[in-house]
């Protein structure tokens, strides 16, 4: 170690006298910061991205809100304004609305949906590999297409859906045309498109030991019992993660709502932002109608900070209470 | 500590050949970046002495922005030295960001109902007086139903190319025929297309299948309003005019409607009529006898339903208004030159070229089977739009023809808060009066505030 050091320590002399500066800095500095600049120097490159395309955008966010910004001019100053008008806006309350059915409806429903079929689909039975397969499949599908897809399958004419259900003597609503209809309609995609979900529950009920099974069940459980009792403690770390990640979804889901209202699958004359009748103007869609609709850049900035500080209540108010419901093994 | 940790010397050469590598990047960004300015505004490429670029962005896709694009290679044609690179773009984020970049197209295309008004307030577009004006373009040239829709107080910010929706009044003769009507004679009054439609209606036990006409179909609130003369703005007081007269008359006739179908039963069956641009057509089907539709009905006939023998004429007008005989609504696409543009003077010869060429008015507008802006045009022997869609065409040549929304610095909220509220009223969730305050109350006070920057 000593002569290890010792012939760092010449290398570094002879590296500084070959750079016209002679001046030596004792060992201590060099093992104490050497090793240091190296992590900083395969972090460089990160540093860089993030500075760059997150903090850097993040802070003019931040700055904009406060400004009056309509993106082609430089932005005034105006204080809280941006965050005041929310409070007198109907419009931002109306997405607002929307936006928290989604998350309260929306998310246990796919939540729930992906855990049910996970479990299904954790069966021993024939076949299992096809099936998880096949239910999987639409979550790899694209947006645009899937969400035509679904405009076909509930058309209140033409559609599948309401076909089935008038073989039955049933009138079907308007789905995606019905203001009523419009959300769940899409909750209902997000179910079919649940995959991603239900695979990481899969992946967390192949790891609940089969010991406590076996336990549970010369204890005299049965099935239900055993998923209460044992299957769900043992993912519910799984489960909170997974209902965070929702949260954020649903506070952010943007795309096939805004396909939706637009397409002339809905309606060729009265499309616009939140079709049918506003029930899909959720947070995101008005958010982007307000930056690049509007040019409103200032407001949309800070309706986008007040989601991020809704989204974090959410997400410590969950954490918070699972201390109480999530059971973890250390 | 013999770990196998990098030396010094190690560190410092890989800290060098990183930051040499980000300076490296850096630079090369720069340098393209003074290379792309510099091009830009040199107008050059690889014939750096002769040949000037101009891009060209086009809300459209697929044949359509092929279509569109000719207008760019006929003027490269046309100017010798010039090449244009024609783009397509969807989401109008992206024009808008591209200005704000300084990075902008040199001519656009803008579709997106209301927007360029808005960019105009905001000192996104150039003001094309001047160059109207030293250039003597000849405004009589333009159909004069689209040419207010550029301008605000006299400031001409876009002008029209080719248009993206006319309301024309169009029915299925044979259909006619076969419930004993003259399959020559349209409805020519609201009250008579109302009779003529329910003549067509069919129930089956007890529900609604089949109306003649939907009221709904290709037919927005704002039209029903224009037939009745509505005005939308107040150029003189500067107010949004949603309580207008006419307005309410015209909503109350599409209410009417509502009272006697009910708003979603005709809703189910609007959303069931399936594409319009295939033989699912709800007149080329026959699942209404008569609608409202746009020019490019004739080629959707040509090309999914040839046997369907289509009627046109002028949309029927009230009987109590004689002179809104005659009335339309159209929508054009509007071409506009973004501010930052490296070389304004040829965008505007480009856009000029646009605007007057005959033959690539000509040769665009039978592409796409649509109405051009210019009535020369239109009127061309050269013309070889089919007869029908000449009638078409002519008759979005005439005077009563007008557009919506007006437009002024917040006509995207105006277009948006009018569409939400008008969806209420239809669904009877609303009243039209408390529906209009609505809007002017929500768009009034932007207005005010955009007019004060």
């Amino acid at each position: 170690m000593t002569s290890g050091a010792a012939l760092v320590t010449t290398e570094y002399a002879y590296d500084e006298e070959v750079a016209g500066r002679n001046v030596a800095r004792p060992a201590k500095w060099r093992r104490r910061h050497g090793r240091r600049l190296v992590v900083l120097g395969f972090m460089t490159p990160w540093i860089i991205g993030f500075c760059a395309f997150i903090a850097l955008p993040a802070g003019l966010s931040l700055y904009y809100s406060f400004t009056s910004f309509d993106i082609f001019q430089a932005p005034t100053w105006v204080g809280a304004a941006n965050y005041t008008a929310m409070l007198s806006d109907p419009q931002f309350r109306q997405a607002l609305a929307n936006t928290i059915f989604m998350v309260v409806v929306g998310v246990p429903s796919v939540q729930l949906f992906a855990l049910l079929t996970g479990a299904l689909l954790n069966l021993n039975v024939r076949g299992i590999k096809f099936y998880r397969t096949v239910y999987f499949l639409p979550a790899v599908m694209p947006t645009v297409p899937v969400v035509i897809l679904w405009l076909w399958i509930f058309n209140p004419q033409l559609g599948i859906v309401n076909g089935a259900l008038n073989f039955f003597g049933i009138t079907g609503p308007g789905w995606m045309a019905d203001p009523n209809w419009s959300k769940p309609v899409l909750i209902m995609l997000a179910m079919w498109q649940s995959g991603t979900v239900a695979a990481i529950y899969i992946a967390a009920l192949k790891n609940v030991p089969v010991s406590l099974y076996e336990a549970a069940k010369i204890d005299g459980a049965g099935v239900v019992r055993s998923f209460r009792h044992v299957t769900l403690p043992m993912i519910s770390p799984v489960i909170l993660f997974n209902t965070i990640i929702g949260i954020i979804w649903a506070f952010n889901y943007f795309a096939q709502a805004w396909l939706a209202a637009g397409s002339n699958l809905v309606s060729a004359t009265a499309a616009s932002a939140g079709n049918p009748q506003g029930s899909l103007l959720l947070y995101s869609v008005y958010l982007y109608v307000n930056a690049f609709m509007y040019e409103k850049m200032g407001y949309a900035c800070a309706m986008a900070w007040v989601l991020l500080i809704i989204v974090l209540i959410c997400t410590v108010l969950l954490l918070k209470t699972s201390r109480r419901w999530v059971h973890y093994e250390s | 500590m013999d770990t196998p940790n990098m030396s010094r010397r190690d560190a410092l050469k890989f800290l060098g050949v990183g930051a040499v590598g980000i300076a490296g990047v850096g630079a090369l960004g720069k340098t393209t970046r003074a290379f792309s300015r510099t091009a830009s505004a040199l107008g050059t490429t690889s014939n750096a002495a002769k040949k000037t670029t101009l891009t060209f962005w086009n809300q459209s896709t697929g044949q359509d922005l092929a279509d569109f694009c000719i207008a760019g290679t006929n003027f490269a044609k046309f100017a010798g030295n010039v090449e244009v690179t024609c783009t397509g773009y969807s989401d109008i984020s992206k024009l808008e960001a591209a200005i704000a970049a300084g990075t902008p197209p040199d001519l656009a295309q803008v579709s997106s109902v209301g927007v360029a008004p808005g960019l105009f307030a905001d000192g996104a577009l150039i003001e094309l007086n001047s160059y109207m004006r030293d250039s003597h373009f000849d405004t009589s040239a333009i159909l004069p139903g689209a040419l207010p829709y550029g301008a605000y107080e006299g400031k001409y910010f876009a002008l029209p190319f080719m248009a993206y929706s006319v309301t024309d009044f169009f029915w299925n003769k044979k259909l006619f025929a076969k419930k004993g009507l003259d399959p020559n004679t349209p409805p020519k009054t609201l009250e008579e297309l109302k009779t003529y439609g329910e003549k067509f209606d069919v129930y089956k036990h007890g529900k609604l299948v089949q109306v003649g006409f939907n009221p709904i179909s290709y037919m927005a609130p704002e039209s029903w309003c224009l037939a009745f003369g509505a005005s939308f703005y107040d150029s003189a007081k500067k107010e949004i005019t949603p309580n207008d007269p006419g307005v309410i008359k015209g909503l109350e006739w599409l209410q009417s409607y509502a009272d006697k179908y009910g708003a979603s039963e005709l809703t189910r069956l609007e959303t069931g009529y399936g594409l319009y641009e295939s033989a699912q057509n709800p007149l080329l089907s026959g699942a209404v006898a008569m609608t409202a539709f746009w020019d490019a009905l004739v080629a959707y006939r040509d090309r999914y339903a040839p046997s369907v023998e289509l009627g046109f004429a002028p949309f029927p007008y009230p009987a109590s208004m004689p002179q809104q005989k005659g009335w339309g609504e159209l929508q054009f696409n509007q071409l506009v030159i973004p501010k930052g543009v490296a070389n304004p003077d040829l965008c505007w010869k480009f856009l000029e070229y646009v605007e007057n060429n005959l033959n690539t008015n000509i040769q665009i507008a039978t592409l796409l089977a649509n109405t051009p802006q210019n009535v020369k045009a239109l009127r061309s022997p050269h013309n070889s739009a089919p007869p029908l869609l000449k009638e078409v065409q002519e008759y979005a040549s005439g005077p009563k023809q007008v557009s919506f929304p007006p437009p002024i610095p917040v006509a995207s909220q105006y277009y948006n808060s009018w569409a939400e509220q008008t969806q209420l009223i239809w669904a009877g969730k609303v009243s039209i009066e408390k529906g209009m305050d609505t809007v002017l109350n929500t768009v009034q006070p932007q207005l005010e505030k955009a007019l004060k920057r």
